[in-house]
């Protein structure tokens, strides 16, 4: 059995957020990742690694930033290395101070890559405060994944991020690997069709439940489309717990009924490939 | 010899072109001739190149005691009327007159992230103490995103930046240079990296006061006088320099651009007080560069 990735996990919801009232979720339930269960619940679906994001947002736009510190997430990497990996949540307005802390968190803590939710800042990801932060993660070899789909419902911010901003930013820096969150949802094939063009955009196909996935989406994983050559290989699955759950979302992937190859690249190897991660 | 003591206070030129045969050689000299000769006014025999060491005499009897040597980058390389003079070319010349040279490294925004790591190459390896660019050559204000790396770059290595602001002199129908580089262009980079000392060149000419106004807002935005000379220099910038901008201004050439024996001539003529000159020749330049 080919082994599966879990590639997002935020570690600390941020139930401060209004988007919680308007789902009607519970602020009590949603606790921080209690790493024994999450293993548990791992070990009980075959799933070998899931990547934590140390997840930066804020409450609406100009509101308080809600932070989990890259420091709150690394004892438990480290404590279980085999089975989690770190992602640097980011807040792309602090200039110098984010450089600092990208290069912290991926040269002393060794995380795999950085996460950011650009909606929340307001500034499209194309935006010039990006630039130095892509630099960064191009001299360090690290991946960044961006949320580019629409932003969080009721959340006090505008959506600033579409696919097709990431154009721009892959056409610059070739040597980046650029992935997009939530599968560009609701520009899905624009997703699609960046990552068709560019050799280093990718997709996380995370937030949304595998049984609503679009034919876009399905079909580039498929490699259907006739310009399509290595879909397969460019899209990663994960929960962006807690907005999905791990048995719930694994279940609907299972209904989609892919080729035992394709599916094998979908749930692990290719996030193993992307992210860097040991066999 | 007699002359070098012409001069008592020793002046540091901020900015100053290798003009050896050499270096004319990569220039595009036949295209750029009309240019200097006629618009500039440099003496025709110039653009045959001038040794180094008629250029050390030239900045003896001016009484400049250092001039930071630019590794130009001007435009991306492809067309013709296009250059970039080797970062070892200047660093050779550097290594050579340590006491008199130090270099800086050109930047091409196209380059991306291989720019970046030459720029980092260039001080640390080869010890240069700054950057130095040409929005106009490339077509992309300052504030422009493709520059952001190399400013986050310069905040890392603790260089200063050195920019040509202003209009852009140089024109030819074939290869077009359009001015974007205005003054107040770098009041949007200051504010995104107010740990970036930058230096608007070219005195932001002809907006000489927006060039005043986004100093005198920004603790690290620095005015190089430069490359027009100094008789024809608005009496608000003299008198920025010789009072309450006494700490923002470098003096430079732009070699050949100004002869450094008319430069400091004129420079002289200006009576500003001796502890505004001093600064301005000199101290403003170590602080800034950390010579």
């Amino acid at each position: 059995m080919a082994r599966i990735v879990d590639v997002s996990v935020n570690f600390r919801p941020h139930t401060e957020v209004k988007f919680y009232d308007y789902m009607g979720l519970s602020r009590e339930a949603s606790r921080p990742l209690d790493p024994q269960a999450y293993i548990a619940e791992m070990d009980r679906l075959g799933v070998a690694m899931a990547g934590l994001i140390a997840n930066v947002s804020a409450n609406g736009i100009g509101g308080g930033v809600l932070m989990t510190h890259v420091d709150e997430v690394a004892p438990v990497v480290k404590q279980y290395p085999d089975r989690f990996f770190g992602w640097v949540g980011i807040n792309p307005l602090k200039g110098m101070e984010t450089l600092r802390y990208i290069h912290y968190g991926v040269r002393t803590l060794g995380f795999k890559g950085v996460h950011c939710y650009p909606h929340w800042f307001g500034l499209p990801v194309n935006d010039r405060i990006y630039y130095p932060i892509y630099a960064k993660c191009c001299e360090l070899g690290v991946p960044i994944a961006l949320q580019v789909g629409t932003n969080t419902p009721r959340s006090g911010a505008k959506c600033v991020a579409r696919p097709i901003l990431l154009d721009d930013v892959a056409f610059h820096f070739p040597e980046l690997k650029l992935i997009g969150l939530h599968i560009g949802w609701p520009w899905t094939y624009e997703m699609t069709m960046l990552a068709r063009n560019y050799e280093n955009v990718f997709i996380i196909a995370d937030a949304h439940p595998p049984r609503e996935w679009e034919r876009p989406l399905l079909d580039y994983i498929t490699q259907k489309e006739w310009i399509n050559k290595d879909g397969s290989y460019k899209v990663m699955w994960g929960t962006d717990w807690p907005v999905q759950k791990l048995d719930q979302s694994l279940e609907e992937v299972e209904t989609l009924s892919f080729p035992v190859e394709i599916k094998a690249r979908l749930l692990g190897e290719n996030a193993i490939r992307i992210m860097g991660l040991a066999r | 010899m007699v002359q070098q003591d012409t001069y008592e206070m020793k002046a540091i030129d901020f900015g100053t072109n290798l003009f050896t045969e050499e270096a004319n050689r990569i220039r595009p000299k036949e295209h750029l001739r009309q240019f200097y000769t006629q618009k500039i006014g440099i003496e025709p025999r110039m653009m045959e190149g001038i040794s180094v060491e008629e250029m050390l005499e030239k900045m003896d009897r001016a009484g400049i005691e250092i001039a930071l040597l630019i590794a130009t980058k001007a435009g991306p390389l492809g067309p013709p009327y296009t250059y970039h003079l080797p970062y070892k070319m200047v660093a050779d010349v550097v290594n050579k007159y340590p006491d008199r040279f130090r270099g800086l490294a050109g930047i091409d925004p196209t380059e991306g992230m291989k720019g970046v790591r030459q720029l980092e190459y260039a001080i640390k390896s080869l010890g240069f103490v700054g950057a130095h660019l040409y929005p106009h050559w490339f077509g992309l204000a300052p504030d422009n995103a493709k520059y952001y790396p190399f400013y986050a770059k310069c905040i890392e290595l603790d260089i200063p930046i050195e920019m040509q602001i202003g209009h852009c002199l140089l024109y030819t129908p074939d290869y077009p240079l359009r001015s974007v580089g205005r003054p107040i262009t770098l009041d949007t980079v200051a504010c995104d990296f107010p740990e970036l000392r930058l230096i608007g060149i070219h005195i932001g000419y002809p907006w000489t006061e927006e060039m005043i106004s986004v100093a005198w807002k920004h603790p690290n935005i620095y005015i190089g006088a430069d490359a027009y000379a100094p008789k024809y220099w608005q009496e608000c910038f003299v008198h920025f320099i010789n009072t309450w901008g006494q700490d923002k201004v470098l003096f430079g050439s732009d070699f050949p651009l100004i002869e450094f024996e008319r430069l400091r001539r004129e420079v002289e003529g200006l009576n500003l007080r001796p502890e505004a000159k001093r600064k301005f020749l000199r101290e403003n330049a170590k602080k800034v560069f950390k010579l």
